[in-house]
C-alpha cells in the first residue's frame, strides 16, 4: 500500500529511503535509553518497508503501515533509524532525475511531513466547505 | 503660553550652553519629587504668533506613560534576542553534527566511533506547557520568518513532534501556510509504551 497523506507512516526492521535531498539530524535518546538517528528526506522522498517488524505491530505510531513493500512518499518525509544510516547510492530515481538511495538495516520509522506537490495543488482546488 | 525663549531661560536659570550630561539630566529626572509642582515642559515655535508655545505634562504621568512603555519594549527586545541566540546555537549544533556525519560517510571514522560521537549530541525530550510552547513557536516563526517543518521545531524545543503539530494547528489562522503540515485528526497517535 502506498500513501502520501500528511502523517501517514511506515515502520519496519529494514527500509529503503529515496530522495534528492537528505538531511541527517542530531540523535535523540528515548526514555528506554535507545539512541535513535532522525533524518529528513526532501525533494520527493519515498520510504519503503523492505523487512517487516517481527511482531507485525507498530511500536511508534498506532496508524503505521507495517506490511512488506508498504511505502509513503512526500515532499518532506521525517523519520528515524536505530542505527546511523550509511552512505547513499546515487542512481536514476524518478523521471529524468537521479536520487540518493539509502538502506536502513535497523528498526526504522518514517512519516510524511509535507505531502507531494500534486496533492498540495489538489487540496487547493477543493471547494471551500459551506 | 506665549513666552519668548529669553524669558524662559531667565525663569529657569538655564542657558543655551548648559553643560549637564545626558545621563545627569536623566538621573535628575528620575528623582520624582514630592513637590506640588513637578512638570516637564515642551517648548516649540509657535505657528500662530511670534514667540514660543510651552506645553507641560506632570513628570509622574510622563514616567507612567513613556518610561514604562519604553522599559516594556526593551524587555520584549531582550526576550527576542535571547530566542534568536537559541536558534543560532541550535543551528550551530546541527552543522557540527553534520560535519561528523560527513566524516562517517567518507569512512574517516568507523561506525562505532561515530556512534560514540553521536551519543554526545543525543538529547532527551522534555515536557513543556502547551500554552508556553504555542507562544514560543509563534515567536520563533515570527522572528525568523521561516516555516520550519514540525520535526525541526520539535528538535529545537526538545519536545514531542505531536506537540508542535498541535501548536501549528492553533496558529493556522495567523499563518495559513502552516496548514499543509497538519494531518487529519486521528492520524497522529502514538503507541503507548
Amino acid at each position: 500500500m502506498r500513501s502520501n497523506v500528511v502523517c501517514s507512516s511506515i515502520e519496519g526492521e529494514g527500509m529503503e529511503l529515496q530522495c534528492r535531498k537528505f538531511f541527517p539530524r542530531p540523535p535523540r535518546k528515548l526514555p528506554t535509553g535507545t539512541i535513535i538517528y532522525p533524518f529528513t528526506l526532501s525533494i520527493y522522498g519515498i520510504a519503503t518497508v523492505t523487512k517487516t517488524l517481527e511482531s507485525q505491530k507498530s511500536t511508534w505510531q498506532t496508524t503505521s503501515m507495517v506490511a512488506l513493500d508498504d511505502s509513503i512518499n512526500g515532499e518532506s518525509i521525517d523519520g528515524y533509524a536505530e542505527k546511523p544510516l550509511g552512505k547513499p547510492v546515487v542512481r536514476k530515481g524518478t523521471g529524468r532525475h537521479k536520487a540518493s538511495f539509502i538502506v536502513s538495516k535497523a528498526h526504522c520509522f518514517a512519516h510524511v511531513q509535507i505531502g507531494t506537490r500534486d496533492s498540495l495543488q489538489d487540496s487547493k482546488k477543493k471547494p471551500a466547505l459551506l | 503660553m506665549n513666552t519668548t525663549l529669553k524669558q524662559l531661560q531667565t525663569m529657569t536659570g538655564t542657558s543655551a550652553g548648559s553643560q549637564l550630561s545626558a545621563k545627569a539630566e536623566f538621573d535628575s529626572f528620575k528623582m520624582l519629587s514630592d513637590s506640588k509642582v513637578d512638570v516637564l515642559c515642551r517648548i516649540t515655535d509657535s505657528q500662530a504668533h511670534s514667540g514660543f508655545d510651552i506645553a507641560t505634562i506632570e513628570t509622574r504621568n510622563f514616567y507612567l506613560n513613556v518610561h514604562d512603555a519604553y522599559l516594556n519594549e526593551l524587555k520584549k527586545m531582550e526576550s527576542d534576542v535571547s530566542t534568536l541566540k537559541q536558534v543560532v546555537k541550535w543551528q550551530h549544533n546541527q552543522i557540527d553534527y553534520n560535519s561528523y556525519y560527513n566524516a562517517f560517510l567518507l569512512e574517516q571514522v568507523s561506525e562505532s566511533e561515530f556512534e560514540e560521537i553521536a551519543a554526545s549530541f543525543a538529547y532527551e525530550t522534555k515536557e513543556i506547557d502547551d500554552y508556553e510552547l504555542l507562544e514560543s513557536v509563534r515567536k520563533v516563526i515570527s522572528l525568523t520568518e521561516i516555516e520550519y517543518p514540525p520535526s525541526e521545531l520539535a528538535e529545537f524545543f526538545r519536545c514531542d513532534y505531536t506537540k508542535i503539530v498541535e501548536a501549528y494547528r492553533s496558529l493556522t489562522s495567523e499563518v495559513p501556510s502552516l496548514a499543509h503540515m497538519i494531518p487529519a485528526s486521528g492520524l497522529l497517535s502514538r503507541v503507548e509504551p
